[in-house]
């Protein structure tokens, strides 16, 4: 009685008796190998194993086969085309391609809420602006003439509007000295100085907010960490704790952010 | 013996404006010899009043000697020095006698007795007063550039506004001048950057040599660092010629320029005069030491 070798493509199963191999997780398409033969051939194609190809059900042939069968045959990956993964019509694909869409349409909501929020931030702080005295202007100079001392040559917008605002009787802006809107835009200049605080300013403080302003607007300079650090840098976010600053540090700390951007621009 | 003092300096004026015209170097023993020469011609004999009489005017190294023949018992004695001092101001020869450093000596005989000498030295016969005043603010004028100093006046000086753009102030005395002139400097500087910054020679050269650039033949006499109320700062002595409706004239000019955040202050004095000019240095100087820049005190 031959003993019967059956592979999943990879690895070699048996020796069965003819009965046992019937009760092997195989297919119609199984290859089998028993002694005298010249190779792996598959179940249907074997004459003696005729009566056990008939009782097993043909292939669907197509990607649910392997749930068919209780337990997918390699061989039938071996011998079809790989089936590309797709996760559309999944259970698993559906649940990620769910959450990513969810949290899209979020992030989108949140981004929409915050710009309009923002908006709604800018236009309120815009129209409790007004004009006043203060030579704004003089700030601006003074700041593109000490960038263009340090080699900084940005775009100069024609247009400009810094004005003074009560930014401290709004919601939400109590704590800000001042703001400027005009940092992704290289064609306008906006900045709002709290009217109290500029009022409460000494000199030094009044140009380390407005070149801490204009460097947001023009250079594009975010906030540094209101660490210890820090402390004493243009970019500090807490200039109200400047007041014993001169306007040597006011000069030095300036000087100093001209270098980094230099030095980082250079680096480029 | 007043009329006799009155007298006798009226002749003195005559015979040095008709010598002395506009000294502008210090004059050497030679030429106060020639000028004892000419005085002497003139007032040898003159009877002067109350029967005192010129005997002459010598010349002794930096010294001018005027002797006189007075009557046996005149008031001689009562001709003090001060008054002496005080007429010589009056006549406006003090101030040349002070400028050329020239000695005055006044010998009084009775027959061949000398009978008073009255020494004075030029240094007494200054009619610069060293004196300053009260403080100027220039804080908010309109030429001040937002500079906020505070300078103190000498006596007797007038303040006057600078009839250039940059000019702020000017105090003028007797075609005297010291003035307060504010620039915009190329960007800020920290006053540990000024004093690095004039640590630079060639910078420092470099300065003097523009700035000094409207003079002609122009000599830089001295140049140092210092600062001024916590400020650095740079001096400089220049000479030379300018030419004004083609006129050259000698001029010496003495700045002391202070970085100042982002300004330069020049506090400028100058002179035609190079004697007067000296004589007023000290002056400048406590001018320029009185300055004050209140904001660093707030």
């Amino acid at each position: 009685m031959n003993k019967y070798f059956y592979t999943d493509g990879v690895r070699k199963f048996g020796p069965f008796s003819k009965e046992e191999l019937r009760h092997q997780k195989i297919s119609r398409r199984t290859k089998i190998w028993f002694y005298g033969m010249e190779k792996w051939t598959e179940l249907s194609e074997i004459e003696e194993l005729k009566d056990m190809h008939s009782s097993i059900p043909p292939d669907l042939n197509n990607r649910y086969s392997s749930s068919l069968n209780e337990t997918p045959s390699i061989e039938n990956q071996l011998n079809q085309e790989p089936p590309m993964p797709s996760i559309k019509n999944s259970q698993i694909g559906k649940w990620i391609i769910g959450s990513v869409l969810i949290l899209f349409i979020s992030i989108l909501a949140y981004s929409i809420f915050q710009n309009k929020s923002e908006e709604n931030f800018k236009n309120e702080i815009a129209a409790s602006s007004y004009e006043s005295d203060e030579n704004f202007e003089m700030y601006v100079e003074k700041f593109y003439r000490d960038l263009e001392y340090h080699g900084i040559f940005p775009k100069k917008p024609k247009k400009k509007i810094i004005r003074l605002s009560r930014l401290d009787q709004l919601d939400n802006a109590t704590h800000i000295h001042g703001v400027s809107f005009g940092g992704n835009d290289d064609d306008v200049i906006e900045i709002y100085i709290n009217t109290s605080t500029w009022n409460n300013f000494n000199k030094p403080m009044r140009y380390f907010l407005m070149y801490h302003e204009l460097a947001h607007d023009i250079l594009n300079v975010e906030d540094l960490e209101a660490t210890i650090d820090n402390e004493g840098k243009l970019m500090y976010p807490e200039i109200s704790s400047y007041e014993k600053k001169n306007m040597d540090d006011f000069i030095e700390s300036s000087h100093a952010l001209f270098d980094e951007i230099l030095a980082s621009t250079s680096s480029n | 013996m007043e009329k006799f003092i009155k007298t006798f300096f009226s002749i003195l004026v005559l015979s040095i404006i008709l010598t002395n015209n506009s000294y502008c170097q210090t004059l050497s023993e030679s030429d106060i010899k020639t000028i004892a020469e000419k005085i002497n011609r003139k007032v040898k004999g003159v009877d002067v009043g109350n029967g005192v009489t010129a005997i002459g005017c010598f010349a002794f190294g930096r010294t001018l000697m005027f002797k006189y023949e007075v009557p046996i018992n005149s008031q001689v004695h009562n001709i003090l020095k001060k008054d002496l001092i005080t007429n010589l101001k009056t006549s406006g020869d003090a101030k040349t006698f002070y400028l050329n450093k020239i000695n005055v000596d006044f010998y009084y005989f009775e027959g061949n007795s000398l009978v008073k000498k009255i020494s004075i030295n030029s240094n007494e016969l200054s009619t610069f007063s060293l004196e300053l005043g009260e403080y100027l603010s220039i804080e908010d004028h309109p030429k001040a550039k937002d500079v906020n100093l505070k300078i103190k006046v000498p006596i007797g000086w007038e303040i006057n506004e600078g009839n250039r753009p940059n000019i702020v102030k000017k105090f003028e005395n007797n075609g005297n001048t010291y003035l307060i002139l504010i620039k915009e400097n190329m960007t800020f500087f920290s006053r540990n950057e000024a004093e690095d910054l004039l640590q630079d020679e060639s910078f420092l050269n470099e300065f003097v040599q523009e700035t000094r650039s409207f003079l002609n033949n122009a000599v830089v006499l001295d140049q140092s660092v210092l600062s001024l109320d916590t400020y650095p700062a740079m001096q400089f002595k220049v000479k030379g010629n300018i030419e004004r409706s083609g006129v050259t004239m000698s001029v010496i000019m003495k700045s002391w320029v202070i970085f100042y955040e982002d300004k330069i202050i020049f506090l400028q004095c100058s002179g035609m005069n190079k004697a007067e000019f000296k004589a007023l240095e000290p002056l400048y100087f406590l001018i320029t030491n009185s300055v004050i820049f209140p904001e660093q005190y707030d």
